[in-house]
């Protein structure tokens, strides 16, 4: 059986290494084709000077072929993790890996606590949903949670600092809080909308998700054993249900980062937060492609990585799952 | 099991047909008794149908709504140079200033309209004409329903071009990622196993890896000089102006990279469900008698998987919808002449701007997520009635 487990999750692991490597081709290849020409974005003018366009073509290994370019930039890589130049960050020039490394912090740090916060949340209200099924307060509270979801991001960051800075300041004052209407460095206040407007849109999902993998357990035949044994229905929510229920909760981590990662984009950007999701607008616009390829490589390593955690560690929570062949 | 019970194959269908009503007749009854569903499908069907009025505005039929894209070159009033006091003029902010320069070589008519005002004469260095349009930054009233944009343009008409926007991409990205790519890869990588079903799967597994915004960024960053050149190039064989001009080629754009990128997990669900009839009684029948592999998909497979097809169309379509908001938020969507429901969003998303005109905002935020909001009820509801064992 151990035998069989561990085979499991080698092959499993084994998998990841080509993924990412496809994901590293795939995504090289189409920032290569994108702009036609990187000297051009990197000179800014359509004809540049032809000796500087050489000197550029040097500095940034533009010379030879795709695979000739495409061997180098995989090898840098994984041999010192050298992600290539910023086309954009010229004066000095830096590379991708340290202007990504200067963002990642805060990112993560408001990332974190937003997914720590859907879960804090989310999971309650689900169990809530779940228990007062029949009940107008189950598809209320869910029907509720959607509203964030449906409203964009965009919109939803706009109306959460209009109400919190400028219809609710006096509010907010008494209790001395002052929430700048943007990012401010050394401000705590400052977290309170990023991660406000990262939460909410995932609670709806998280809820759900919840309130199934209840009643799915409730339907069970250990529930009703318990319940006919005489136990308290306290007692046979809290050790019977919710425990069993929260097993399943593994797989869903990887699509709150998912959540988060995206929603990161538009709240960074609209609300000053020099984290790496402002990055990725900035990049768009700035036409760095090389800065592109970059976080999609490093967010793409954290989710492959995150459904292969996700995978072993659901083969040791459910020890029913068939991990002879892969299944899904 | 409970599928092929449910919505079994037509050999069943004939069989039972006298006694029972057809499945589908018995889901949409329940589908009615749900009053949650209902609002859902009248809300679509009003912003559904609101669009789809504008499409008589293709076939030259007059619609009686004001120009989604031109009305700002209705502006008639060159007020006077300043560097950009926007309150006392209430049209351009500093940033947006058009000057006239820059108007004329949008719209050739409006330089018309100014008569011997030329640029060069007028303006003096440095600064920018700031212009006016008529009725520029109007509240809702009875002339303008929803009020009119910093352009002056009616926001009621431009809702309604945008809602068309939607309905053409939403639909048809649902046509090809989900029910072409999705449907098709994931019967034939079901039905068929082997080398397919591994190379299907495989590459879903890759594009499941990348977030997939990001994704979605990378390809219309990428591809967006090529592809907008390649119509350019059709245009000046196939002489397709009329359809560039109506911004097609940001809209396939935006298509392909959200099919490309959409299709996985409903090619994984009907794979999933695929494996499981591939064994039952009524397709091993139906090979017996030497029905060939299209045959059996389409025959028989087919009509099995489609009402899980018709649980996700709701979530597709509403997905499809915000997509479009967030892509045209970064400049990688619908393009500014082509209206749409993002770049409304994107012209209001500005908190000052909100605190003043709040409709500007509203209109289209409220209209989309109020149809992303139904979309996923309806969805719910649809998934109970298909699958009940959730409630």
């Amino acid at each position: 059986m151990s035998g069989g487990l561990l085979l499991f999750i080698v092959r499993r692991m084994m998998i990841v290494p080509p993924t990412l490597f496809v994901i590293l081709f795939i995504t090289f290849a189409l920032t290569q084709i994108a702009p036609g020409d990187p000297v051009r974005i990197i000179t800014g003018s359509r004809a540049p000077d032809p000796v500087i366009a050489e000197r550029i073509r040097e500095e940034f290994g533009l010379n030879g072929g795709f695979l000739e370019r495409f061997g180098n930039y995989f090898w840098g890589v994984v041999s010192e993790g050298d992600l290539g130049p910023s086309y954009f960050f010229r004066s000095p020039q830096r590379t991708v890996q340290e202007l990504l490394g200067e963002r990642i912090w805060i990112s993560a740090q408001l990332g974190l606590i937003s997914l720590g916060l859907t879960y804090l949340i989310g999971i309650p209200l689900g169990i809530f949903a779940a228990l007062k099924r029949g009940t107008w307060k189950d598809p209320g509270t869910i029907s509720g949670l959607m509203v964030f979801d449906a409203i964009h991001i965009i919109v939803l960051v706009q109306l959460i600092i209009w109400l919190s800075v400028f219809v609710l300041d006096d509010f907010f004052n008494l209790f001395g809080l002052n929430i700048p209407s943007l990012w401010t460095p050394g401000n705590a206040a400052s977290y309170i909308i990023p991660v406000l407007v990262l939460t909410l849109p995932g609670l709806a999902g998280m809820a759900r998700f919840v309130r199934v993998s209840v009643l799915t357990v409730m339907d069970e035949e250990y529930v009703r054993t318990a319940r006919a044994k005489g136990l308290r229905e306290r007692t046979v929510i809290l050790r019977h249900v919710i425990r069993n229920a929260m097993l399943p909760l593994a797989t869903f981590f990887v699509l709150s980062i998912l959540t988060v990662i995206s929603g990161s984009i538009f709240v960074e950007t609209l609300y000053g937060i020099p984290g790496v999701g402002s990055f990725i607008f900035r990049s768009i616009t700035q036409r760095d492609f090389n800065v592109l390829l970059g976080i999609t490589l490093l967010l793409s390593t954290l989710i492959v990585v995150g459904n292969l955690l996700t995978d072993i560690l659901y083969v040791f929570i459910d020890p029913r799952i068939r991990y002879g062949s892969r299944g899904s | 099991m409970r599928t092929h019970e449910a919505f079994g194959p037509d050999i069943l269908q004939g069989i039972q047909q006298e006694k029972s009503e057809a499945p589908w007749r018995r889901g949409l009854r329940s589908l009615a008794r749900k009053r949650l569903a209902v609002v859902a499908i009248v809300l679509i069907t009003i912003i559904y149908g609101a669009g789809a009025y504008t499409i008589l505005d293709i076939v030259r039929i007059p619609t009686g709504l004001q120009d989604p894209v031109a009305t700002n070159l209705t502006v008639r009033r060159p007020i006077r140079t300043l560097d950009g006091d926007v309150e006392s003029l209430g049209a351009f902010s500093d940033r947006q200033g058009v000057s006239l320069a820059r108007i004329s070589s949008l719209n050739p008519d409006v330089v018309g309209e100014f008569g011997t005002f030329t640029p060069e004469r007028e303006l003096p260095q440095g600064q920018q004409l700031v212009l006016k349009a008529d009725e520029a930054l109007e509240g809702p009233s009875t002339r303008h329903f929803f009020g009119t944009d910093r352009n002056g343009r009616d926001l009621f008409s431009r809702a309604l071009f945008s809602a068309r926007t939607t309905i053409i991409f939403s639909v048809l990205s649902f046509l090809l990622g989900s029910v072409f790519l999705g449907l098709g890869l994931g019967l034939l990588a079901g039905y068929k196993g082997g080398r397919i079903d591994t190379i299907v799967m495989r590459v879903g597994d890759v594009i499941l890896g990348i977030p997939g915004l990001l994704l979605l960024i990378v390809i219309s960053a990428s591809l967006r000089e090529i592809w907008t050149g390649w119509w350019e190039d059709g245009d000046a064989f196939f002489g397709w102006d009329f359809f560039i001009a109506q911004g097609i080629d940001h809209i396939t754009l935006l298509l392909f990279a959200t099919s490309f990128t959409g299709w996985v997990l409903t090619a994984r669900f009907v794979r999933a469900q695929t494996l499981a009839l591939r064994e039952t009684d009524f397709i091993i029948a139906a090979e017996s008698v030497g029905a060939g592999t299209p045959r059996i998909l389409l025959r028989h497979l087919f009509p099995a998987v489609l009402p899980w097809i018709i649980v996700g169309m709701s979530a597709s379509l509403g997905a499809a919808a915000g997509a479009e908001v967030g892509l045209t938020f970064l400049g990688l969507g619908i393009q500014p002449p082509t209206p749409s429901f993002g770049a409304m969003i994107t012209a209001g998303a500005n908190v000052r701007t909100f605190d003043l005109h709040p409709h500007i905002l509203l209109v289209p935020a409220l209209t989309i997520a109020i149809l992303i909001y139904s979309f996923n009820l309806l969805g719910d509801a649809v998934n109970d009635v298909v699958n009940p064992r959730g409630r």
